[in-house]
C-alpha cells in the first residue's frame, strides 16, 4: 500500500501509460494531421506569392497552428463528457492530483512542445518545397527561413516578450481549467465564456469611464496612462499583471474543480 | 467494512433521499441490496464508492471516507456501474492499461474466467454485445481482488447461461476478506447467491436480515389450494396454485424466495 496519498511517482507512472495506452494512436493521429495541414498551408500560400517572402509571413500560420494547440488543451479530460465516463475517470485508484498532472503533461508540456517541433520541421520543408517550384523560380522569389525569434520582434523589453509568452501560457490554462466546467461542447462554451467574460469587461471599463471621466461619450474608454519608471506605463503594468500571474489562478481553480466532482 | 452513519443525501433539497440513514456491512459477505425504482440502491452505492458527498452523516468504508478519494481506497473497491462506456480498444490493452492500477489484481484469475465466460482477449471491447461486455466488467472486477465491489444490476443483459455462470464465479471467486454488494431488481438472479438481505424503500432501511436467520424464521412453499394459503404470512398466486411464505417450523427448512419475500417486505406483510 502506497502512503503518499498526493503524489506518487509509480502511481503517475501507470497512469500516464495508461493513458497512452489507450489514447496514443489518436495523439499520433492528430499529431500527424496537424504535420499535414501546416505544410500543405504553408506551401500552398508561399507557391502563391509572386513577391519576396518576409519572416511576417510565418506570423498567421502559427498563430493559427497556436489556436489549434489551444483546442486540444481545450478539449481535455475527455472522460468527462459523459456521467458514466466521469465515474468511471473519478474511480481511477490515482489521486487527483495525479490526474490533473497527466493531463497537464500531455495537454500542455507535450502538445506545445510537439507543436513547437512540428511547425519548425513545416516551415523549413515547406520552405525547401517551395524553393524547387518552378513559378517561384522563374519570378526569382527569395523565402526567409522561419525562426522562432521572429515573434518576438514586435516586442521591445523584455518585460512585453514575458508578457506574450505569459498571455498565451495564461489563456491555455483558462481553457484548461474552464473545460472542468463544462460537460458536453465545453470548448465551444469556454470560447463563449471568454467571449462574455471579454464584453463584460469590456462593459465594466465603460461604466468605469464614464464614471470617473463624465466627458466620456458612448462606449468609449478613457485610458489615461502615466509612466511608473521609465519603461513601464500604469497600463502595461496592469496588462503585465493579468497575463503574467492569471494561470496561478486557474490551473488551482481546476484542480479543486476536479476534486471536487460529483455524478 | 462499511459503516454508515445518519446520512443525509439530497439532489433537491425539499426531497432527501436519505436522512438519517444508518447501515452496516462487514466484510466475508455478498449483499443484495433490493428497493423499488427510486428507492435510493444507485444513489447509496455511488455514495459507498465515493462518486457522490453526503450532505450530512458519515461514510466509513474500509476506515476511509470515500468522498477523500484517497488513492489507496480508490485501489481497494471496484464498481461494476449498471451502464458503463469503454474505450476503443481490445480486452488485452484494456486489462494492460488498467490493472496495474489495482495492486491485488491477479491475471490468472483473470484469465479463468475469461475461459469461463468464453471472452476472446483479441476482441475490440466496443464491438461485443452488451452482455459480453459486462462480462468483461465482471471479470475484471472479480480478478482486481478489490475489498469491496459493488455491483449495480450485474445481471441486466446478460442470458441465462451467463447468470448461472456468474453466480458461480462469484460465489468460487470471492474470499471472506471481501464484501460484494449488489443492488438489484432481478432478485432471482442472486437469491442463491446473497447472505444478506438490505431492502430500502425511500431513503430507509425497511428490512435487513442474514439469509440463514431469514431461513430459520420463515418457510418459503407452493401450495394448490388458497386454504391452505390463507393463513400464510404472504401468499401470491402462481400457476401452480400459490407461493406462500409462512413461519418456520423447527425442524424444516427451506430455501428463499427472494422475489416473494421482497414482494412481502414491500407489502408490509413481514
Amino acid at each position: 500500500m502506497n502512503s503518499n496519498t498526493f503524489f506518487s511517482f509509480s502511481r503517475f507512472y501507470l497512469l500516464l501509460r495508461n493513458d497512452l495506452l489507450i489514447n496514443l494512436k489518436k495523439y499520433l493521429f492528430v499529431l500527424f494531421a496537424a504535420f499535414i495541414v501546416l505544410y500543405i498551408a504553408l506551401l500552398f500560400f508561399m507557391s502563391e506569392m509572386n513577391y519576396n517572402i518576409e519572416e511576417r509571413f510565418y506570423l498567421p500560420f502559427f498563430m493559427m497552428g497556436l489556436a489549434g494547440v489551444g483546442c486540444f488543451i481545450g478539449t481535455g479530460f475527455p472522460e468527462l463528457t459523459s456521467k458514466i465516463k466521469t465515474s468511471n475517470y473519478i474511480l481511477f485508484p490515482c489521486s487527483v492530483f495525479e490526474k490533473y498532472l497527466v493531463q497537464f503533461l500531455i495537454r500542455f508540456v507535450v502538445c506545445i512542445s510537439a507543436f513547437l517541433i512540428i511547425f519548425w520541421i513545416d516551415a523549413h520543408l515547406a520552405r525547401l518545397s517551395a524553393l524547387r517550384l518552378n513559378s517561384l523560380k522563374e519570378q526569382g522569389v527569395e523565402i526567409a527561413s522561419f525562426q522562432y525569434s521572429i515573434l518576438f520582434h514586435d516586442f521591445k523589453t523584455l518585460i512585453e516578450k514575458l508578457s506574450f509568452v505569459f498571455a498565451i501560457f495564461s489563456y491555455g490554462t483558462f481553457l484548461f481549467a474552464a473545460r472542468l466546467f463544462f460537460k458536453k461542447l465545453a470548448l465551444v462554451k469556454t470560447l463563449i465564456t471568454t467571449g462574455t467574460l471579454a464584453y463584460l469587461f469590456i462593459c465594466c471599463m465603460v461604466v468605469f469611464s464614464h464614471i470617473f471621466f463624465p466627458e466620456t461619450k458612448g462606449f468609449d474608454i478613457q485610458l489615461h496612462d502615466y509612466k511608473i519608471d521609465d519603461n513601464l506605463t500604469n497600463t502595461e503594468i496592469y496588462m503585465f499583471s493579468i497575463t503574467c500571474f492569471s494561470w496561478l489562478f486557474f490551473l488551482p481553480i481546476g484542480y479543486f474543480k476536479l476534486k471536487e466532482k460529483q455524478v | 467494512m462499511i459503516e454508515i452513519k445518519n446520512l443525509l443525501f439530497y439532489y433537491q433539497k425539499k426531497s432527501p433521499l436519505f436522512s438519517d440513514f444508518s447501515l452496516e456491512l462487514e466484510r466475508g459477505r455478498i449483499v443484495g441490496l433490493l428497493g423499488k425504482n427510486g428507492a435510493g440502491k444507485s444513489t447509496l452505492l455511488n455514495l459507498i464508492a465515493g462518486l457522490n458527498e453526503p450532505k450530512q452523516g458519515q461514510i466509513n468504508v474500509n476506515c476511509f471516507t470515500p468522498f477523500k478519494r484517497n488513492p489507496n481506497y480508490l485501489a481497494d473497491i471496484y464498481m461494476v456501474p449498471e451502464e458503463f462506456s469503454f474505450p476503443q480498444v481490445t480486452i488485452d490493452c484494456y486489462v494492460k492499461a488498467f490493472s496495474p492500477l489495482y495492486p491485488a489484481f491477479d491475471k490468472r484469475k483473470l484469465a479463468d474466467i475469461f475461459e469461463e465466460f468464453e471472452l476472446d482477449k483479441s476482441s475490440n471491447l466496443n464491438r461485443l454485445s452488451h452482455g459480453q461486455r459486462k462480462k468483461f466488467l465482471i471479470a475484471f472486477a472479480l480478478a482486481s481482488n478489490c475489498k469491496v465491489l459493488v455491483l449495480d444490476e450485474p445481471t441486466n443483459g446478460l442470458d441465462i447461461p451467463s447468470k448461472s455462470q456468474f453466480r458461480k464465479i462469484l460465489v468460487s471467486s470471492v474470499s471472506d476478506e471481501q464484501l460484494v454488494l449488489i443492488s438489484t431488481h432481478q432478485v432471482k438472479d442472486i437469491d442463491t447467491i446473497i447472505d444478506k438481505v438490505v431492502v430500502i424503500e425511500n431513503g430507509k432501511i425497511i428490512y435487513q436480515e442474514n439469509t440463514d436467520e431469514i431461513t430459520q424464521k420463515l418457510y418459503f412453499d407452493t401450495v394448490t389450494s388458497y386454504s391452505e394459503a390463507e393463513n400464510a404470512l404472504y401468499h401470491e398466486r402462481c400457476p401452480m396454485g400459490y407461493r406462500v411464505i409462512l413461519p418456520a417450523a423447527d425442524t424444516s427448512e427451506s430455501s428463499i424466495d427472494l422475489e416473494l419475500l421482497f414482494n412481502a417486505i414491500i407489502n408490509k406483510n413481514i
